[in-house]
């Protein structure tokens, strides 16, 4: 088990102040996501715990040892990084490139020996490079030349490994190849500490999150912790929205759109089965002030409100909606100036929504040819109601009802 | 595949060792009396005590021991000396247009050496004038080592500009030197500035040899860190390397090399910029071989640039500085277009 420990870390240059009383410690096992606005001291932090900047105060300990009263050659082999900016102009082959790894453990009048070549090439092996060993770097492209880079720093065989934004300017499939290694290597027992600059790449991958801001730690905890609108909001200064994927289950991260100045009507939208989420998602972004209900708990509508803020009633799961959710929504719907009836089959449980929508005091009824959802009747109360609501509505497209509302 | 490089570099370095000797016997061979390569061989081998049925005469002798052996010998060293100080300088600085000459390394030399004899401090001491020489040479690559450095990261730009004030600076400084001394002719002011091999003794070459030798050798020893300083100064503290050592020591030893080759043969231009140059384009960047084979290749280049100072116009020489300068700078121009065409001016 080994553990990196940093302790009350300043780091001065002149007279401003990088860092300020920076302490926290790592052990095995952990990925940990360095995440903050640019500017916020996660590549200074790293320069710090890599031996390569000198701390003005405090210190960093590996396993006990502080890194900075250490020779460079033996901080090397217990810490390795990975810097950012990389001046990529040479034509080292990946393979000497990789055996530059060995370094540290070499003196300058040894040579590289046969379990220096072997052990550099497992790292090609492993980062997947074997069939570009002996192309030059600068003959690579940006996520090659990463991955080379990768195999080198873990060619110095270190507990620890620093790395600044790994897969800044990668596509989709080396970032995600680079992070899967880091994640495996997390698993096998060693400490990473990697800056990200993307909040759902972090999110996605790291099992920890540090955020930064003005060179101190604003937050340090799992995932759902850290990454949190009030904490967004305080460090990035925008609103943020931030909800699982729907597929994959990972947080992610949105920035809320800006609200128009204009006074726009407040609508209350009537949905179910995900009959909402157009509406909803384009009505916000144009800064409508919206509510919604009643929905049943766990429908993609509600998520979809909860995760925006909307406010809505909502009741269990596959229950009847009752007289008194309906008394609750009337309150949001008598307050609203329109009132949007979605395109959605009705069935005893939410024959209720129709009742609702007989309080609006401007009805709109969705009826789109594009939509994927009909409005089938299940219940024989909700055909007769349906009725009546056509009588007090207009009957729009999904495209009118949208320019009537802007 | 690793075998295969590992011979192709020995091939290399036996190819261009095998030219060296040729180019070695063409050197000492042509002039005013030619001399064929057998009698060359002949006379080396008989002036270490090998006897034949006819010994060759002893003019022929002392004209290849004493006149020619002396110049085209130091002509070799003087190559292979400024050609490795320019390779590990463009290493060190990370910067292509590296050497000692632009910088202001030769410069600084030469303005020791001129100090040494100028004040008399050369007469003291035989060994004061070489050293005298390293010295200037030490004092420039600090100089523009300290213009170019900056919160310990050397700006490639700065390292261009720092070394061309040095170097004007240095030459003003020769020549106002040279000015105020009166036993001093136009010629010898040429000799500081375009450097000359004409008249070298072998007493001059063995002079700086005990020192030449191993600083070379020591700075081979650091082609693995040139290598990893290639991969940036943060890269290479992470990987273990005390960089201020090694940069320190690579800047001294570049400096003694080309102070003791200048105390020799004046300041001769072109060939650290140069030959390191065009043999990375053939063998790559990798320090391990473009060290030695830059070395053996500036060898030849000089001997060479001699050879041709003396016969294209004889029996009137051309000092070899002017002939590196007017090989030198047309490479220099095709240079620049390759660099515009690959778009490293904007990195600069």
């Amino acid at each position: 088990m080994d553990t990196i420990e940093v302790r009350d870390l300043y780091y001065r240059i002149n007279r401003s102040t990088i860092l300020e009383s920076i302490s926290f410690s790592v052990d095995s096992c952990e990925l940990v996501g360095l995440v903050g606005p640019n500017g916020s001291g996660k590549t200074t932090l790293l320069r710090v715990l890599g031996g390569i900047f000198k701390p003005s105060i405090g210190t960093v300990c590996v396993n006990g040892r502080n890194i900075h009263e250490m020779g460079d050659r033996e901080r090397a082999k217990l810490v390795s990084y990975m810097p950012q900016t990389f001046y990529g102009d040479f034509s080292l082959s990946v393979r000497e490139l990789v055996l530059m790894g060995r370094y540290p453990y070499r003196g300058r009048l040894e040579r590289f020996t046969l379990e220096d070549k072997e052990k550099s090439l497992r790292m090609i092996e492993y980062v997947g490079m074997s069939r570009l060993m002996d192309r030059p770097f600068n003959k690579l492209s940006g996520g090659e030349k990463q991955l080379a880079l990768l195999a080198k720093i873990l060619s110095q065989e270190t507990d620890i490994i620093l790395l600044d934004e790994p897969t800044s300017n990668l596509d989709i499939k080396h970032q995600d190849r680079i992070f899967s290694i880091l994640y495996e290597l997390s698993r096998e027992g060693k400490i990473l500490i990697t800056a990200i600059h993307n909040l759902n790449v972090a999110s996605r991958y790291c099992s920890r999150i540090i955020m930064l801001s003005k060179g101190r730690i604003e937050r340090d905890g799992g995932v759902e912790d850290v990454i949190e609108p009030g904490v967004i909001e305080k460090v990035y200064g925008v609103k943020a929205v931030v909800a699982p994927d729907i597929s994959t289950g990972f947080l992610n991260v949105n920035v809320m759109p800006r609200q128009f100045g204009k006074r726009l009507p407040k609508v209350h939208l009537i949905g179910g089965a995900g009959s909402a989420i157009n509406l909803t998602r384009e009505l916000f972004r144009l800064g409508f002030k919206i509510t919604g209900g009643i929905a049943h708990n766990f429908d993609s509508d509600l998520t979809l409100w909860n995760n925006l803020g909307i406010e809505s009633v909502n009741v269990e799961a596959f229950s009847v909606i009752g007289e008194g959710d309906i008394k609750l929504a009337r309150k949001l719907v008598e307050r609203a100036d329109v009132t949007v009836l979605c395109e959605f089959p009705v069935g005893p449980g939410n024959v209720g929504n129709l009742e609702l929508a007989m309080f609006a005091r401007r009805l709109i009824i969705i009826e789109d040819k594009n939509s994927p959802l009909h409005r089938n009747f299940y219940d024989r109360k909700a055909e007769t109601l349906f009725r009546k609501l056509l009588g007090r509505g207009e009957v729009l497209s999904y495209e009118d009802t949208l320019t009537l509302l802007v | 595949m690793k075998r295969e490089r590992a011979g192709k570099f020995y091939l290399t370095i036996v190819t261009l060792a095998i030219l060296l000797c040729g180019v070695l016997i063409l050197a000492v061979g042509a002039g005013a009396v030619r001399i064929a390569p057998v009698s060359i061989v002949k006379v080396i081998l008989h002036f270490f005590g090998i006897n034949f049925k006819r010994n060759p005469e002893q003019k022929i002798i002392s004209i290849i021991m004493y006149v020619r052996m002396p110049r085209v010998v130091t002509a070799m060293f003087v190559g292979f000396s400024l050609a490795a100080a320019g390779a590990a300088m463009q290493g060190l600085f990370r910067n292509p247009m590296a050497s000692p000459d632009v910088l202001g390394v030769s410069a600084g030399g030469s303005l020791g050496a001129v100090i040494a004899i100028h004040s008399g401090i050369a007469f003291l001491n035989l060994y004061f004038f070489p050293v005298m020489a390293m010295a200037g040479s030490m004092l420039a690559a600090f100089l523009v080592y300290a213009l170019a450095s900056y919160r310990g990261h050397t700006s490639l730009l700065f390292v261009i500009i720092g070394g061309m004030a040095v170097s004007s600076f240095i030459n003003g400084l020769i020549s106002t030197v040279l000015l105020f001394s009166k036993q001093w002719e136009v010629s010898q002011f040429i000799f500081w500035t375009m450097g000359g091999l004409g008249g070298r003794r072998w007493e001059q070459l063995f002079m700086i040899l005990p020192l030449l030798l191993p600083a070379l050798g020591l700075l081979f020893f650091f082609s693995r860190d040139l290598n990893l300083i290639m991969l940036g100064e943060e890269q290479a503290v992470a990987s273990g390397m005390n960089v201020q050592f090694v940069k320190k020591m690579i800047l001294i030893l570049s400096a003694i090399v080309t102070g003791l080759s200048v105390s020799v043969s004046g300041t001769i231009g072109f060939v650290g910029l140069l030959i390191p140059h065009f043999f990375r384009l053939i063998v790559g960047d990798d320090y391990r071989v473009l060290l030695p084979v830059s070395a053996l290749g500036g060898a030849i280049f000089l001997v060479l640039c001699d050879l041709l100072g003396r016969v294209i116009l004889a029996p009137f020489e051309i000092r070899v500085g002017i002939v590196t300068s007017l090989i030198g700078a047309p490479y220099l121009i095709f240079l620049i277009f390759r660099y515009q065409r690959k778009g490293l001016v904007e990195t600069l």
